[in-house]
């Protein structure tokens, strides 16, 4: 018999999970706005400079006027990733394409594994992949996996995240320099997502999830 | 002379080159480090009016290195500069003796104020402790 899911401990995980992608997030986009402050700022003084008869070299006004446009071109897409997130938690969405939302989570997680001195490396998944998820409870998982082995990898080490296809379920694996075995997702969020989740000799997180079309 | 000597800590290289030099334009003498435990060492080489720390950096975070350079320099006047819009960890920094919390994208003409102000109360906490210690000298001699 499936085991059952407890809802209201699953929905308060998704809470507390797509509070965390907005904190970062959205700081995210505000040093952004700082730089582009700063920077836009800096141009406007340069010119009040140059209107008091200091020399001003355009090419420098060229090179911080590139700048900002760069970086309000990262602001943009922190933004679109923002939004595609959002729409992880359309409940009309029964599916989830992996290989989408590990593109995403990816790079959501990319700014606090930067902040605890970790590279991350995705690697290529397998296309025309259908899981039978919320996308939100997928993502979710993909993003607890990362936080328990970014908890206890080595500083300045890599982690790894990948899906492969195991028959008729695909494995999802975090990989990395472990000092200790990494927390596991909730229990209601793997009921959910009648997902398998173990540690690999202290050095990887497992996580087998069944396909669209596999027997319950 | 400067307007204030000062070490700004971000861990955003562009970020902290603009404001380096906005402030360098408007007169302050300006140092940067990109972590807190670089800008750990350079508060142990000098004197600095204020500091302007980041909160959110990689190896050690801006509360951390708030702590360890008040441990080091007391009188240091540390304001907090985030992207984190929440007050929770203002509120936090403030406890652990910072002197003020401003929130990114910050008003230069506000921050620059703040560093005057960090300036001044330094210069009367040295100079207290300056009075504490020659006290102490007539204490003990019995002058």
């Amino acid at each position: 018999m499936a085991a059952e899911i407890k809802w209201q401990e699953l929905m308060g995980g998704v809470l507390a999970f797509v509070g965390a992608v907005t904190a970062s997030a959205t700081h995210e986009i505000k040093n952004e706005l700082a730089v582009i402050n700063e920077q836009g700022s800096l141009v406007q003084e340069l010119l009040q400079m140059a209107a008091r008869g200091r020399e001003v070299d355009p090419a420098r006004l060229e090179e911080l006027i590139g700048r900002v446009l760069i970086r309000v071109a990262r602001a943009d897409g922190v933004v679109k990733r923002l939004n595609a997130f959002a729409h992880s938690a359309d409940l009309e969405r029964q599916e989830t394409d992996p290989a989408q939302s590990l593109e995403l989570i990816g790079k959501l997680f990319g700014r606090l594994a930067g902040l605890r001195g970790l590279t991350l490396e995705l690697a290529p998944t397998p296309a025309g992949l259908v899981l039978p998820a919320l996308p939100v409870l997928f993502e979710q998982v993909v993003w607890a996996c990362l936080r328990g082995a970014a908890d206890v990898a080595a500083k300045g080490s890599t982690l790894r995240l990948g899906l492969t296809i195991e028959g008729d379920a695909a494995r999802l694996l975090v990989e990395g320099e472990l000092a200790q075995p990494p927390a596991l997702p909730s229990a209601p969020l793997l009921t959910a997502l009648r997902a398998e989740a173990r540690v690999v000799e202290g050095r990887a997180l497992s996580l087998r999830l069944p396909l669209a079309g596999a027997e319950g | 002379m400067s307007e204030a000597r000062i070490l700004i800590v971000d861990d955003e290289k562009e970020f902290l080159d603009t404001v380096s030099e906005r402030l360098s334009n408007r007169g302050f003498s300006v140092d940067a480090a990109q972590n807190g435990v670089e800008a750990l060492g350079k508060i142990d080489e000098v004197a600095y009016d204020a500091i302007v720390l980041d909160l959110m950096m990689p190896e050690l975070d801006g509360l951390e290195t708030l702590k360890r350079a008040l441990q080091k320099k007391p009188d240091l006047q540390v304001i907090l500069l985030s992207g984190q819009a929440s007050l929770e960890k203002g509120v936090e920094a403030m406890k652990l003796g910072a002197m003020d919390f401003l929130e990114k994208p910050a008003n230069l003409d506000v921050l620059a104020a703040k560093i005057k102000e960090g300036k001044s109360r330094r210069m009367v906490l040295v100079e207290k402790s300056r009075e504490d210690a020659v006290s102490e000298i007539l204490k003990r001699y019995s002058w």
